[in-house]
């Protein structure tokens, strides 16, 4: 294939056999779909039975990159992937920075998937067609991040996707991390790795180059969007604080608990708190940066005393919740001490590689919510006391991570936890979809796009992140800011017309187009975070697609090729035997969320209709609808 | 700090303790010579450390004639154009 931007090959290894084939790209497929998550699709389409048991050797893990990989466009860092969960059976899309996808494109392969399982732990080398297997039992064991340091002065330069003893103990709430940075695989990737026996795959720099259609051209956009992002207001500033610099404009009430059914609100100080903690993460901090991002959002965190720690977004939201009373509580100790807890506490969870954010801190709320209605007791959990202390947080993660004793209740995520405890565990389920907690209660914030990403798309998805981008997970934009966003999305005038009214928007139908947006970024191997996307409109993408490849696609062609993506996942989901009728919002939405002096009730993105179930009903079908109309 | 001698009087000052691992400047290097990309024909390489005070190490290679394309597009300040050649 002689294209410019793609490496050409895809990479097959059997893990049961120890075998690799070298397979050339489909040129024909590439024009149709273009990369990354829309070719991970078709290939698992192709590959992996619906019906297959995740942890078996017939689930196949398949790992992508797009034509961006292997450049110098600012933010191209992106590595994608998809398998079949066993944390509830979908197949859920991840993707995460580092340099993998520079590196795994360097040895020549755009694609690389693995199959079967291998008879004793290994980790897999590729440098350029040099494939192999080594022995990992030594390394069996490790932590994540000591894996990844291990494999690096064995094997540097190299970039190394390990898993932790969670993904080795099969936990289906597993996750990992490329380069100690970017997160990737929830609904237990790690896990999936560990059945294969797979401690980690290692990308060596290879010798292969990346062609480009049109130098010139390339390089006349990059330069202008550097020069954006270079001008940018909130650069400097980023440079200090990475990703907490820009996760502070919205701040939570408070921490939604007790089983989702109340809101645990921070202490009155918060803003004072929030300021000297991100005087700490200043202090602590070493850039970090991803391939190509010039706005470094990655840490690594040096703390007196404390091993080195990386983290790939240290929210402030998520600091502050370790002196909340919902989880981790610390009455005393500084500011200062408590960021030092958030920072060890983040550090284990992810070293060992639990899925802290989607899945965990959900998971501990509900059991400590049980022992605290005495539905369960210390003859359950090993003898251990459930309290909202910081101790009992380690332990718990400790516990599910391995397994051992209360872990083996806890180890696959909330509804098989509740399975295991028994019917009246069971019966106080309420704040999951799809087999996958919700982590933002769409009550604190009002109904956001990205809730409905959620009830549509099984797992932590592209959703998520994708449904209209920062509007997605910022509540209370302001009408003028949303349909300029609308109108990056490449949302078409006459669109724009039937989507808007005068003082509100079609949030159904309106998320289809953000989707369609972002998920362009997803196969061309492009970051989606809000501070790199923002310099991104669907004409840029499209210009540089074309200078790259030698394609030229107009942007219209590429949303759709983008709209074929979404459609092809949500028909994988639906063999794996997902629906509509599954889309259903949890009943505690509808109930009030309560704190010692407010009760939140489910509201529309405005903050100023309370919202049924039939509403909510009401958003799914144009959304729905959008994505048929547009087809 | 790491300096490297080149060419005239060009010389490029590198700072691995500003160097956020980007690989930016490599990219940028093989492009410069020759308008394509491949991270083991660049003339500078940044390597992940383990353990180490700096998380990244940056060295050049012979071929290098400080042509400061690297410095330039470093988004990091970790590679600059220096005044004199001091061996370290």
């Amino acid at each position: 294939m002689k294209l410019g931007g793609y490496a050409g090959n895809i990479l097959y290894v059997n893990l049961s056999d120890g075998t690799s084939r070298k397979q050339p790209l489909d040129e024909d497929l590439v024009r149709e779909c273009i990369g990354g998550a829309a070719i991970n699709n078709r290939l698992a389409l192709d590959l992996i039975r619906p019906d297959v048991d995740p942890l078996s050797p017939g689930n196949a893990i398949i790992i992508g990159t797009g034509p961006f990989n292997g450049t110098f466009i600012p933010g191209a860092s992106q590595t994608m992937s998809v398998y079949k969960s066993p944390l509830n059976g979908s197949f859920p899309h991840s993707n995460a920075g580092g340099v993998f996808s520079h590196f795994l494109k360097s040895s020549g392969y755009d694609f690389l998937v693995i199959t079967g399982r291998s008879q004793w732990p290994v980790y897999l080398i590729i440098e350029d067609d040099n494939i192999s297997l080594k022995h990992a039992s030594d390394i069996w064991g490790l932590d994540g991040f000591d894996t990844a340091d291990e494999l690096r002065l064995r094997h540097s330069p190299c970039s190394i996707i390990p898993i932790g003893i969670a993904g080795e103990r099969l936990s289906a709430i597993s996750v990992t991390h490329i380069d100690k940075g970017g997160t990737i695989g929830s609904g237990g990737l790690a896990a999936v790795m560990g059945s294969k026996k797979l401690k980690a795959i290692v990308a060596c720099m290879g010798s292969r180059s990346i062609e480009v259609a049109d130098p010139k051209r390339l390089r006349i956009i990059v330069d202008g969007t550097l020069e954006k992002i270079t001008g940018y207001h909130l650069r400097n500033e980023m440079m200090k604080g990475g990703a907490m610099t820009m996760t502070s404009a919205w701040i939570p009430p408070g921490v939604v608990a007790r089983n989702s059914t109340e809101l645990m609100p921070y202490p009155p100080d918060l803003k004072e708190i929030k300021a000297e903690l991100y005087e700490s993460h200043k202090s602590a901090r070493k850039k970090i940066a991803c391939a190509t991002c010039p706005l470094s959002d990655k840490d690594r965190l040096d703390l007196p005393e404390c091993r080195s720690s990386y983290d790939t977004a240290v929210f402030m939201e998520m600091a502050a919740m370790t002196y909340s009373p919902a989880l981790g509580y610390s009455s005393g100790g500084t500011t200062a001490d408590r960021y030092r807890m958030a920072i060890q506490y983040y550090d284990e969870i992810n070293r060992l590689g639990l899925d802290r954010v989607y899945s965990f801190n959900g998971l501990a709320d509900f059991v400590i919510t049980l022992y605290e209605q005495a539905i369960i007791n210390k003859s359950d959990t090993n003898g251990l006391e459930l309290d909202r202390s910081y101790d009992t947080l380690l332990a718990l993660v400790r516990m599910t991570a391995t397994r051992e004793g209360f872990g083996a209740v806890l180890c696959d995520g909330i509804l098989s936890a509740a399975h295991k405890i028994g019917n009246l565990a069971v019966g106080r389920v309420q704040n999951v979809v799809k087999g996958q907690f919700i982590a933002f209660d769409p009550r604190m914030s009002g109904f956001l796009p990205m809730h409905l990403g959620m009830l549509v798309h099984p797992g932590r998805t592209l959703g998520v992140a994708a449904a209209m981008g920062a509007p997605s997970y910022s509540p209370g934009w302001p009408l003028a800011d949303i349909k300029k966003q609308a109108g990056r999305c490449g949302v078409s005038p006459p669109d724009m017309e039937r989507l808007f009214t005068a003082d509100s928007f079609n949030l159904g139908r309106l998320a289809k187009h953000g989707e369609d947006f972002f998920g362009l970024f997803n196969m061309l191997g492009q970051c989606h975070r809000l501070y790199i996307s923002r310099f991104y409109s669907l004409q840029t993408l499209a210009d540089l697609y074309s200078a790259i490849t030698g394609i030229e696609k107009t942007p219209i062609e590429l949303k759709r090729a983008s709209s074929r993506m979404w459609d092809t996942w949500l028909e994988l989901n639906r063999q794996a035997g997902f629906t509509h009728r599954d889309d259903e919002p949890p009943h505690i939405w509808f109930k009030p969320l309560k704190s010692p002096d407010h009760e939140y009730g489910l509201y529309d993105y405005n903050l100023k209709k309370e919202l049924s179930r039939e509403d909510i009903m009401g958003y799914l079908d144009e959304y729905y609808s959008e994505r048929e109309l547009q087809e | 700090m790491t300096v490297r001698v080149a060419k005239g009087k060009r010389f490029i000052e590198a700072d691995p303790a500003k160097c956020a691992g980007c690989i930016t400047c490599m990219l940028r290097c093989s492009f410069r010579s020759g308008n394509k990309f491949s991270l083991s024909a660049s003339c500078i390489k940044v390597e992940r450390l383990v353990g180490r005070p700096n998380e990244f190490d940056v060295s050049f290679n012979a071929d290098c004639d400080a042509c400061l394309i690297c410095a330039r597009y470093c988004p990091y300040g970790a590679l600059t154009a220096s005044k004199e050649a001091v061996e370290i």
